[in-house]
């Protein structure tokens, strides 16, 4: 077969840089959307207010100064923080569904990417823009709503390393839940569930010593806790070597096994391809 | 120069879990699940010559789709094999992938919001092309394509002709040596139609590119390609250059006859080779087989006996082509029955 | 008169019926949204079972309140777009010209709008409202028939709403995300304690963004009856009503006189 002569990869630095320009394509086209994710945020103003009004009301009730180590000024500030995770979280399984129904997904198995590597780059790509789009807003509003709080600048750096590996484990899950639609009917569902368990397990609206035990134990040893309740405690109020090395390790660890059942759950995706691809 | 798609006795079955209706039925299938094979591509075999511009058409379900997934290695066959460009599709996938491209005619490749130079550039770091190549390969596809007006606008503020003439383009840039069109010209109005067969013909002819199309279009077969192969029931029917299938297929002329008045009958017993499709006292529907019956004694027959009012001639449609094809070979409507038995996958186009 | 109105529950009849028959041909879709909208909305009912179980009581609230509150929520919020799912999301229609349709048709275009379409999770939150109030609030068979009764109104509260903030794309062009918006901004209030509010935000929410009448006032009449709240409740719908279709006419005329055809294309 000598007589074609046959384009090939370049190597690792090429492979690396499609990634790179589909992620700098999809910021593009994401600011397409810059209005949509600015009134989106609208929710914003309206989540922190309640909560502060809440807070407040619980805070005097109690006659109490702190609840678990926080303030109130400190409870609008977590809630900012979780909030500006969870709605930046891009509807990926619905994304894989459509493609997977439509067919589209055989234009992207034609070209020379992995098709994870792909939807890992655009999906950052989203969520970047998002977080930093939620996390300016839901700053602005926590100020005015209850001034500034001090951060713990020691956690902030170690807050961003663990929300980054927490919205990779969202990501496989959601890319595992959106390669269902290979078999189930309807992905949406699951979706919608796994959303909520983020939310309330994660952590979004209670930081988790709120929560009566043993609920409060259970969460925390969840991975969802690590993606949204992690990261918010320690940008407020910092956290001991030791809790910061036992967060990593299970995150590292939910990564091995989450990733190496969604390569499973792919490869056997990939073989039914034909079933729905259109 | 080896064949650019060699495909030997391909072959896929699916197998789909079989569930009766009602909760009782969805237990039982879940328990003991009984399975229904479906055979969508029963053994092909053909090859197309580096170059060479091929049609590969069928009705709906045929196999046409799941054929072209094999070859592009989206799916695993279930047994036989194919080469393209010398590699194993399934097996050589991503390497395969630079050589070749895709274009689907109900599917977009372009980014909705953005305009096509984005996807362009994209596609730039997609195919790893070296910068100072992509410029130059951009501008001449710009130019040949006359996307000039169009490279910065949102490609959603694009007319359907002028998206798929981008679309084209935008599978060209990594100049791949086979390209896989899908119905190209769907949906568009007959002079972008025009405009996109000439492309692709160009395509052929400067750069040798192997084009390998389906389409319902008639006319998309009639000028883009050299030779058509049929696939029904998953079966290889017919693989023939064009200029035979015309002549065996072609030479039927399908006449249509308005008249004036209703005098008389239409006096066509002394005909030969002229079978009635339609009438009425008002209009007439004839084909004529040219081989036994030129067009012109039809006409004049006709023209001489009544007040026409109003007459075309037209080729038949592609699927009444198709459907002589299949009449000329019972061998093949045989085995195809067959595969009908099993059934054929759902969304398979 | 009376055939009339016999007619028109004979349309809206068959519309459900075909909706209902349409999203059960996906059987395991369907019973897969109701349920997961069902258990969405169970989780949110178990955050506040959290709350309640660390701070007993908030401004006069209770978790028996709060259960009452999303149990009423959800319930008449499902019959609106369980029954009218159109009526919560028009606006795209309105941008795309698709009201065509309705407009050639010899039916009440409003009726028909609202009615051609149907939520599917909306019959999980009716389920879940009725089965959350049966079995958290455990009510008192006169509770229970309040609680019937009242969400009529409630719904009528829902749909009206809708009805009004989709409207706006008649006037904005592209207006369904903003309607979004505000109509959660509607369920977001509606499901937290209205004690929780004062001064010129609870003027907001009994006007511009009335989660206040939508389910604060049924619930509190649950709880308590009260003949004048009970009036304003009555006379709050039946206003909604009337607002809704003067808006949607209004900006009908906009939509048959071409002003949206720019837009449109």
């Amino acid at each position: 077969m000598a007589t074609i002569e046959l384009h090939r990869p370049r190597g690792p630095l090429a492979e690396l840089g499609k990634y790179g320009a589909v992620f700098s394509t999809t910021v593009r086209t994401q600011l397409a959307y810059a209005g949509e994710m600015a009134l989106r945020t609208s929710f914003l103003v309206i989540i922190l207010y309640v909560f502060l009004q809440l807070w407040q009301a619980t805070f005097a009730a109690q006659g109490a100064t702190a609840i678990a180590g926080f303030g109130v000024a400190q409870m609008v500030w977590y809630l900012a923080l979780t909030e500006a995770i969870v709605m930046s979280r891009p509807r990926l399984s619905g994304i894989l569904d459509e493609e997977v129904r439509s067919g589209e997904i055989a234009y992207r198995l034609v070209r020379p990417y992995a098709y994870a590597g792909y939807h890992l780059a655009a999906h950052a790509a989203e969520r970047g823009l998002r977080f930093l789009v939620n996390l300016a807003v839901g700053t602005a509003l926590a100020l005015l709503y209850v001034g500034p709080v001090a951060p713990s600048w020691s956690g902030v750096p170690v807050a961003l390393v663990v929300a980054a590996l927490g919205a990779l484990i969202d990501f496989l899950a959601l890319f595992g839940i959106g390669l269902l639609a290979f078999w189930i009917e309807d992905t949406s569902s699951v979706q919608l569930i796994y959303s909520r368990l983020v939310m309330l397990l994660g952590g979004m609206l209670l930081p988790l010593e709120v929560f009566p035990e043993p609920v409060g134990s259970v969460a925390r040893a969840l991975p969802f806790s690590t993606m949204v309740y992690a990261p918010a405690r320690l940008a407020l109020a910092g956290g001991d070597a030791a809790w910061v090395l036992e967060l990593l390790a299970r995150q590292a660890v939910t990564l091995a096994v989450g990733g190496a059942l969604v390569w499973l759950l792919y490869r056997a995706a990939a073989r039914r391809v034909n079933v729905n691809g259109g | 120069m080896p064949p650019a798609i060699e495909a030997d006795d391909l072959e896929k079955r699916f197998s789909a879990k079989q569930t009766a209706p009602g909760l009782l039925g969805s237990l039982r299938a879940a328990v003991r699940p009984t399975y229904r094979e479906t055979v969508a591509v029963a053994g092909c075999t053909f090859a197309v010559d580096a170059g060479e511009p091929v049609a590969f058409i069928g009705p709906n379900g045929a196999g046409k789709s799941t054929t072209i997934k094999m070859l592009t290695g989206i799916l695993y066959p279930s047994g036989g094999s194919a080469r393209v460009l010398g590699l194993v599709p399934w097996a050589e996938r991503r390497t395969l992938a630079y050589n070749i491209a895709a274009v689907f005619g109900q599917k977009s490749q372009l980014w909705y919001h953005l305009p096509p130079l984005a996807t362009f550039d994209l596609l730039a770091r997609i195919y790893e092309l070296e910068q100072r190549e992509y410029r130059r390969r951009a501008a001449e596809l710009i130019e040949l394509f006359e996307l000039g007006p169009h490279l910065h606008t949102a490609v959603r503020r694009l007319s359907l002709g002028e998206r798929m003439r981008c679309e084209l383009a935008a599978a060209l840039l990594h100049r791949p040596k086979v390209i896989f069109l899908d119905e190209p010209t769907i949906g568009l109005d007959v002079i972008a139609k025009q405009r996109i067969r000439a492309l692709i013909r160009r395509l052929n002819t400067e750069e040798g590119t192997t084009v390998f199309l389906t389409s319902h279009d008639a006319d998309d077969v009639e000028q883009i390609c050299k030779r058509v192969i049929v696939i029904n029931h998953g079966t290889l029917i017919l693989d023939e250059p064009i200029s035979t299938l015309k002549s065996d297929y072609l030479q039927k002329k399908v006449v249509d006859l308005r008249r004036h008045d209703r005098n008389g009958g239409w006096e066509l017993e002394q005909l030969l080779g002229v079978e009635t499709l339609e009438q009425s006292e008002w209009g007439l529907k004839l084909e004529v087989d040219t081989a036994a019956q030129p067009i012109e004694r039809v006409i004049s027959h006709l023209v001489g006996r009544h007040r026409v009012a109003d007459i075309t001639i037209s080729d038949p449609p592609m699927e009444e082509i198709i459907a002589q094809i299949y009449q000329r070979r019972p061998e093949a409507v045989a085995a195809g029955a067959v595969a009908t038995q099993v059934g054929v996958p759902r969304g398979d186009d | 008169m009376a055939t009339g109105l016999w007619r028109t529950l004979a349309f809206i009849g068959t519309y459900v019926r075909l909706n209902l028959q349409a999203a059960l041909e996906y059987r395991v879709s369907f019973w897969a949204q109701v349920f997961a909208m069902a258990l969405n909305d169970a989780m949110w009912v178990a955050f506040w079972g959290l709350f309640f179980a660390r701070f007993p009581t908030v401004r006069g609230y209770e978790f028996r309140d709060v259960v009452m509150l999303w149990s009423f929520g959800a319930f008449s919020f499902g019959l609106a777009t369980g029954l009218f799912g159109g009526c919560w999301r028009y606006a795209t229609q309105v941008t795309q010209g698709a009201l065509d349709f309705f407009l050639v048709l010899p039916k009440p275009v409003l009726l028909h709008v609202i009615v051609s379409r149907m939520s599917v999770s909306a019959w999980g939150d009716t389920l879940f409202g009725l089965g959350c109030f049966l079995v958290l609030a455990r009510p008192s068979g006169e509770e229970l028939a309040l609680f019937l009764l009242l969400s009529v109104f409630g719904a009528v509260l829902f749909v009206s709403y809708g009805v009004i903030v989709n409207s706006a794309a008649f006037w904005l062009g592209n207006a369904d995300g903003l309607a979004e918006q505000v109509q959660g901004a509607l369920l977001t209030f509606s499901l937290y304690p209205g004690s929780l509010f004062s001064g010129a935000v609870k003027v907001v929410l009994f006007t511009v963004v009335p989660a206040g009448i939508v389910t604060w006032l049924p619930v509190g009449l649950i709880r308590q009856w009260d003949w004048g709240m009970a009036t304003v409740l009555v006379a709050a719908a039946s206003a909604s009503v009337g607002v809704a279709v003067g808006v949607f006419y209004a900006g009908l005329r906009r939509y048959e006189s071409g002003n949206l055809l720019a837009m449109r294309s």
